[in-house]
């Protein structure tokens, strides 16, 4: 975030950055000229200034002029110009005949300071131009040759003043940095108006639209995109990348919609299923009620009935009649318990479960207790391991263990010695418990009617009860969310097995 | 006039009626039994209304009632008893089929004096047919007779 403490959108825009390139290059491209042609200026006012200082000695020697034109100062000036400032005429022997400037008339030419007098030789032939760059002068020295055009009579020494030379050049560089800086911020003036109107200008708006989309407009189009350059292709490509991503977006909302009609469609169905399944449930429910309490009414009477026909009546019976009598009594009996058991069995599907925390070792050792009874005169070698705990109905589970260890009681009642164990398995989401006898078993072919109601495995005169035991397991484990099956082999014992979620803290069963 | 108070006896089962009357009989009881045919009937009765209004005043020592009657069933007559001033503290038994928590639930919430599962097996409902006798309408003190 530091970083982006202190941003400067004009320093990181486009235009500023284009902007400075283009001036960077044309001040560069109007250097390099403008180098060029100072410099080709500049040699042309050297030579023009050089040719004004050699003209009267060239003239001289071409027989143009004599020297009364040399020592006339006005004729003098009109020939090299103004900035002449001296002209001397300097005999072979080194003195003084003319000067501009009387005062050296007649003085030997080393009296003249600025005046390197060792070049005039007889052997300077050629007129020679020094320049005296910082006097701001430049002075030619030309020899005067006789009629012979051989031997060398007079030197013409000129002086000329640069000044007016150099106020020429400074003025020409002068005009050229105005005039260049002026070109250069004219072309960039328009370069970046040319570029605002074709370039930035899109641009803006691409981003507008580019941020409304991101604000979830998909309705957003650039406008002016109907440019044939580049910018205009990517303004075409960004309107129809939107247009189908509304289009994407409406069929996403169009199966949004329908997948949430469905559910609630779904929602609704079962809801409806589950009222009727409940209503069913209750339907069935009160009628097992209603016919096991009005089944009893008529068991009653015969019992009652039977009860008073043997107590008032007794002498009026044969034997026979007496048995058949019993008969009556003890099937209404059996009956009685039919019913029930079929109540009790209606009664654990219906009760409310109170769900907590149970230990199975106590479930278990209060139903060992409670089937005491059953193991009276017996010899019964118990085998008990760890057992876990579960989160279930407490008196359920309990009849869980009366129901099973009962039936293993009673199965191993043939036995000289029962062997009875108890066991369980911890899964990776359930506990599997397990009791195991070796008592009469049964035939595998039959497992799947085991736990149906009122069904046995064996003739009634085998062993007691009604068949409703295993039912009632099976009814207690469906409601706890668990599986219970059995494995056995007729005559070599039965295994049974059930299975209950794992107690989790925050989860229910 | 008998020694004890009468028994309001409302089933309207005419054999589990016999089985009763036999049973009582059989161990002697002394007791009036009147029997009604159902809810209300019993109300009348105890009301003094229709065919009872000559009857003599007072209330049974103990009402035995039926939950399953018609027209109005022995927790119906169970409310009106306790809602009424002259008949609330009077000693009501349940002698019933139903085991049904909720029948037994809301008979207790109506101020039941007891609640009697009629068993299958004779011999035990002839048992519980005398306690019900001996205990209500001859041991039992019943409340002082309220009259206006």
């Amino acid at each position: 975030m530091k970083e982006e403490s202190t941003p400067n959108p004009f320093v990181h825009s486009l235009g500023f950055k284009i902007g400075l390139m283009i001036i960077l290059a044309e001040i560069a491209v109007s250097a390099v000229t403008g180098a060029l042609y100072i410099g080709s200026f500049n040699a042309e006012i050297d030579r023009t200034i050089e040719r004004k200082v050699l003209l009267p000695g060239s003239l001289m020697n071409a027989g143009l002029l004599n020297l009364d034109v040399v020592t006339d100062e006005e004729s003098m000036r009109g020939l090299v110009g103004e900035e002449l400032i001296n002209a001397f005429v300097i005999g072979i022997n080194g003195n003084i005949f003319f000067s501009l400037d009387s005062e050296y008339v007649g003085k030997s030419a080393d009296s003249v300071s600025r005046l390197d007098f060792r070049l005039l030789t007889p052997r300077l032939t050629e007129p020679l131009v020094r320049r005296d760059a910082s006097g701001g002068i430049i002075h030619a020295i030309a020899p005067l040759l006789g009629m012979d055009g051989q031997t060398v009579r007079f030197f013409v020494y000129i002086e000329v003043s640069t000044a007016k030379a150099t106020a020429q050049k400074l003025s020409v560089i002068w005009l050229f940095v105005t005039g260049s800086l002026g070109v250069v911020l004219l072309t960039s003036i328009i370069i970046l108006f040319s570029f605002q109107l074709t370039v930035f200008a899109p641009l803006h708006l691409m981003l507008r639209a580019v941020a409304q989309v991101e604000t979830g407009d998909l309705d957003a189009r650039i406008a002016k995109s109907e440019t044939r350059d580049e910018l205009g292709d990517l303004a075409r490509a960004f309107n129809r990348m939107a247009a189908r991503l509304r289009q994407n977006l409406e069929k996403l909302r169009r199966e949004e919609e329908k997948i949430r009609r469905l559910n609630q469609d779904l929602e609704l169905r079962v809801a409806d299923r589950t009222s009727r399944l409940e209503a069913a449930n209750r339907e069935l429910e009160s009628f097992s009620y209603s016919v096991s309490h009005d089944l009893r009414a008529p068991l009653r009477h015969i019992d009652g009935y039977v009860e008073l026909l043997i107590s008032r009546c007794r002498e009026d019976l044969t034997e026979k009649g007496r048995h058949y009598l019993d008969i009556v009594a003890d099937s209404a009996r059996q009956m009685g318990q039919l019913i029930d058991d079929l109540l009790r069995f209606s009664r654990t599907g219906r009760e409310e479960m109170r769900l907590e925390c149970v230990d199975m070792n106590k479930t278990l050792n209060e139903a060992l207790s409670q089937i005491q009874d059953g193991c009276a005169g017996r010899r019964i070698d118990w085998t008990i391991g760890e057992l876990p705990v579960v989160r279930g109905d407490y008196s359920l589970l309990r009849q869980i263990w009366v129901n099973l260890l009962g039936n293993a009681v009673k199965y191993t009642s043939t036995r000289e010695v029962a062997k009875i164990d108890v066991d369980a398995v911890e899964g990776a989401a359930e506990h599997t418990f397990v009791v195991a006898d070796n008592g009469v078993g049964f035939e595998m072919a039959y497992a799947g009617k085991l736990f149906g109601v009122f069904q046995r495995m064996h003739a009634e005169g085998e062993f007691e009860g009604s068949g409703i035991g295993l039912a009632i397991v099976k009814r207690i484990i469906d409601r706890h969310g668990g599986r219970v099956w059995a494995e056995a082999e007729p005559d070599r014992g039965a295994r049974f097995y059930f299975t209950l979620p794992k107690y989790k803290e925050d989860g229910d069963a | 006039m008998p020694e004890y108070g009468s028994i309001l006896l409302a089933e309207d089962n005419p054999k589990d009626v016999e089985l009763i009357l036999e049973t009582l009989a059989d161990n002697h009881f002394l007791n009036r039994v009147v029997r009604v045919k159902d809810g209300v009937e019993a109300m009348r009765y105890l009301h003094r209304e229709g065919e009872y209004e000559s009857r003599e005043s007072g209330n049974p020592a103990v009402t035995i009632l039926d939950i399953k009657m018609p027209r109005m069933d022995g927790i119906e007559v169970l409310r009106a008893i306790r809602s009424d001033p002259d008949l609330k503290h009077m000693p009501v038994v349940m002698l019933t089929s139903s085991r049904e928590e909720q029948d037994i639930v809301r008979s207790y919430e109506l101020g039941i004096n007891a609640y009697v599962v009629k068993p299958v097996r004779f011999s035990d409902f002839v048992d519980a047919v005398r306690q019900i006798g001996i205990f209500w309408a001859m041991l039992n003190e019943p409340p002082p007779k309220n009259k206006q």
